[in-house]
C-alpha cells in the first residue's frame, strides 16, 4: 500500500521502492488531513458555481456601455456599491466581466485538463508497459515537447488554427499531456514488474486486456490526483494566451480583460481595472494548488513534504 | 566510455532538434494561404502573386521546399523577414541577445534565492516561518506572471516612480552595439522591474526542489559528525548539508534557462523588452511566418546545447553521477 498509517509519520510517505499502488481512499485520507487542502477544495467549489450561476446573476451586461441616471456614461469609476469592481474605459461593469468571463476560464480549464489527463494516461501507460522502442520513440516526442517553451508554441497552435475557445483547449492539452505521461510512465514502469501483473501475463491475457483492465485501474487515482494541477495549468494558458491577443474574439475571458487593460494602457488611477481579474485568477489556480499540496510527493517525486 | 556517451548523447538530442524542426515546418504549412497571399496586397493581379509565389519557391512539391529548408537551415539561412525585410537569423540572434541579460540573471536570483530559501524551509520545518512561507509560493504559482508584473509596475514604476515601466534604455530598442548598451549606466535600473518579475516567478520550482532534497540529506550520518565536531548549526546545514542537496536544482537549471528563453513572453510583453519571446508573439500577430520559424529553431537549438552542457555538469557537481 501507499501510505501505511503507522509505519510512517503523518504525512510523510513510505521511503524505499513506490508500488505505484494507492486507492481512492487514501486521496481522501491524505486530503482530509490537510486543513489548506479543504480550504482549496471549497474555494474551487466555488469557482464552480460561479461558472455556473455567475453569468446570470451579473448585474449588467458585460458588453454594454451603461449609462448613469444622469445619462453619463461612467468611465473608469472606482469600485463602489453600483459597479462594485468598477467600470472600464467604456463604461463597462468588470463585475459583470468577470462573471461572465469565468465560464470561459472554467470551460477551457475543465477541457484542457481533462484531455491532457487522458492523452497523458493512455500514452504513459504504453510507453511504460511496452518499453523499448515504443517508450523510446515517446520519450524522444516528451523531450522535444519539453524543449519548446510553453507559450510561444501555444500561441502558434492557436493562431495557425484561428483563435476560439476550442483551440485554445487543444493547445493547452497537446502542451500539457507530457507531465501527466511522464509520472505514469514512471509508475508503470514499477507496476508491470508485480506478481498480479505477470500472473495475468501468464494465465494468457493480451497487452491490451492486460493495459485496460490489470494496470488502468491501479493507474486512474493517478491521474484523478493530476486532473487539479492540469486544470490550474490551463487556466493559466489561457490568461497568458488571451492577454498576448490569442484568445477568442466572441467570449470574454479573464484574460481578455487583462489584454484591453494593457492594451489600452490601464493607468494607476484605474488600477481595479487589472487588479480584479488577476486576482480572480490567483484565488482559481491557488484553489487546486492547495487541494492537490498532500499530493506533490505523488505528481513530482522529486518534491518531498 | 565517456566520449562513446558524448556520441550518444548529442545523436539523440540531433534526433529531438530534428523533430522540432520538421513539425515546426509543416505546422506552418497548416495555415490557410500561403506567404504569397500575406505578401501581395490582396487587391492586385493573381499573375503577380504566382510571380511572387515562384519567388519564394513555394509553387515546388512540399517536400522539395522541406529539403532546401534544412539545406538553408545548416548553412544558418532562415529565409527573410515578411515585415522587416531582414534575414530572420539576425532579427532571431539580436532578440536572442537582448533576452540574455534578463534570463541569466533572472536564473542566478531565482535558483540562488530559491535555493537558499528551500534550504531554510527544510531546516525549519513544521515552524510558522515555513508554514507561510509555503503558503505564499503556492499563491505565487497560482498569479499569473504577466500579473505581478503589472502590478510591479504600478508599484515601483507609477506610484513610486523609482524604475522606468518598461523597454530596455531610453531611446535605443534593442538596436545597435549591444554591448555599449549593457554596461551603461541606465540599463541596470531598466532591468530591475522585468527581472524582479522573472524572479518572483521563477522561484517556486527551485525553492521545492532545493527543499525536498534538502530533506533527505538531513538524515545523513555525517551532518552529526559535523555537529559532533562542534560546527554551528547553520554551518552544517549550509556548508555540509545544502552542498550536497545541490544536485537534483542544478540539474533542474539547465532545463530552465532553455525555457525561459522564449518563455517569459508575457513578462517581455508587459515591459515592451524586445527579447526572444516578445519577438515570436509579434511575428505571429502580424503574420511574420518566416520569422516566427526561425524562432523557434533558434529556441530549440539553444535548449539542445543547454540540455548537453547540463549532461557534461552533472558529474562535476556529483562524481557519484557517472556519465550513464
Amino acid at each position: 500500500m501507499f501510505c501505511k498509517p503507522g509505519s510512517t509519520p503523518p504525512g510523510r510517505f513510505e521511503r524505499g521502492p513506490n508500488t505505484g499502488m494507492f486507492s481512492m481512499k487514501d486521496i481522501w485520507r491524505l486530503a482530509r488531513r490537510d486543513r489548506l487542502s479543504l480550504i482549496g477544495f471549497f474555494l474551487f467549489a466555488a469557482i464552480i458555481v460561479m461558472a455556473l450561476i455567475g453569468p446570470s446573476l451579473a448585474p449588467y451586461e458585460p458588453l454594454t456601455i451603461n449609462r448613469g441616471l444622469d445619462g453619463k456614461v461612467p468611465i473608469l469609476k472606482p469600485p463602489s456599491a453600483e459597479y462594485l469592481l468598477g467600470t472600464n474605459d467604456l463604461g463597462r461593469d468588470i463585475f459583470s466581466q468577470i462573471l461572465v468571463g469565468s465560464r470561459t476560464v472554467v470551460i477551457i480549464g475543465l477541457y484542457g485538463a481533462l484531455i491532457a489527463a487522458v492523452v497523458g494516461t493512455i500514452l504513459g501507460v504504453i510507453s511504460g508497459y511496452y518499453r523499448g522502442h515504443v517508450d523510446n520513440v515517446l520519450q524522444r516526442l516528451v523531450e522535444a515537447a519539453y524543449s519548446i517553451p510553453f507559450e510561444p508554441l501555444a500561441i502558434v497552435i492557436v493562431s495557425i488554427l484561428s483563435p476560439s475557445v476550442w483551440t485554445i483547449i487543444l493547445a493547452v492539452s497537446l502542451v500539457y499531456w507530457r507531465q501527466a505521461m511522464r509520472v505514469i510512465r514512471t509508475q508503470v514502469l514499477s507496476m508491470r514488474e508485480r506478481a498480479f501483473i505477470k500472473s495475468a501475463r501468464v494465465a494468457g491475457a493480451s497487452d491490451f486486456r492486460i493495459m485496460l483492465y490489470h494496470i488502468t485501474p491501479n493507474i486512474l487515482p493517478l491521474t484523478f490526483v493530476y486532473l487539479p494541477v492540469a486544470f490550474g495549468n490551463a487556466v493559466l494558458a489561457e490568461a497568458a494566451i488571451s492577454f498576448l491577443g490569442f484568445g477568442d474574439p466572441t467570449s470574454i475571458s479573464w484574460g481578455q480583460i487583462l489584454r484591453q487593460a494593457f492594451t489600452k494602457g490601464a493607468s494607476i488611477q484605474s488600477w481595479w481595472w487589472v487588479f480584479s481579474p488577476g486576482l480572480f485568477i490567483t484565488i482559481t489556480t491557488a484553489s487546486v494548488f492547495f487541494c492537490t499540496r498532500p499530493f506533490e510527493e505523488i505528481l513530482n517525486p522529486r518534491l518531498r513534504r | 566510455m565517456t566520449g562513446r556517451f558524448l556520441v550518444r548523447r548529442v545523436l539523440s538530442l540531433l534526433i529531438t532538434l530534428f523533430i522540432i524542426i520538421t513539425v515546426i515546418f509543416f505546422l506552418f504549412r497548416v495555415l490557410p494561404g500561403d506567404a504569397a497571399d500575406y505578401l501581395v496586397d490582396p487587391l492586385s493581379s493573381e499573375e503577380l502573386k504566382t510571380t511572387v509565389r515562384k519567388q519564394l519557391g513555394l509553387d515546388r512539391p512540399i517536400l522539395v521546399q522541406y529539403g532546401l529548408y534544412l539545406l538553408n537551415l545548416v548553412k544558418g539561412d532562415l529565409g527573410n523577414s515578411f515585415v522587416y525585410g531582414r534575414p530572420v537569423s539576425t532579427l532571431v540572434v539580436t532578440a536572442l541577445l537582448n533576452s540574455l541579460p534578463l534570463v541569466v540573471i533572472t536564473w542566478f536570483i531565482a535558483y540562488f534565492v530559491g535555493g537558499f530559501i528551500g534550504v531554510l524551509f527544510a531546516w525549519k520545518r513544521g515552524s510558522i516561518f515555513e508554514k507561510v512561507g509555503s503558503l505564499l509560493v503556492l499563491i505565487i504559482r497560482g498569479a499569473p506572471p504577466f500579473w505581478i508584473g503589472l502590478m510591479l509596475v504600478y508599484l515601483f514604476a507609477l506610484y513610486l516612480g523609482w524604475f522606468p515601466e518598461s523597454g530596455m534604455h531610453a531611446g535605443i530598442r534593442g538596436e545597435g552595439d549591444i554591448l555599449a548598451l549593457w554596461f551603461s549606466s541606465e540599463f541596470p535600473r531598466y532591468l530591475i522591474l522585468p527581472v524582479m518579475t522573472a524572479s518572483i516567478y521563477s522561484l517556486a520550482l527551485p525553492l521545492l526542489l532545493m527543499r525536498g532534497s534538502m530533506l533527505d540529506v538531513l538524515h545523513e550520518d555525517y551532518l552529526d559528525l559535523a555537529r559532533a565536531k562542534g560546527l554551528k548549526e547553520w554551518v552544517v546545514i549550509f556548508r555540509h548539508g545544502a552542498r550536497n542537496a545541490l544536485l537534483p536544482m542544478v540539474a533542474q537549471s539547465g532545463t530552465y534557462l532553455g525555457w525561459a528563453v522564449g518563455g517569459l513572453v508575457t513578462i517581455e510583453v508587459v515591459f515592451a523588452w524586445p527579447g526572444m519571446g516578445r519577438l515570436i508573439a509579434y511575428a505571429l500577430l502580424s503574420r511574420d511566418f518566416p520569422l516566427a520559424q526561425g524562432a523557434f529553431v533558434g529556441i530549440a537549438l539553444l535548449v539542445m546545447l543547454l540540455y548537453l552542457v547540463v549532461d557534461f555538469l552533472i558529474p562535476l557537481l556529483d562524481p557519484r553521477a557517472e556519465l550513464e
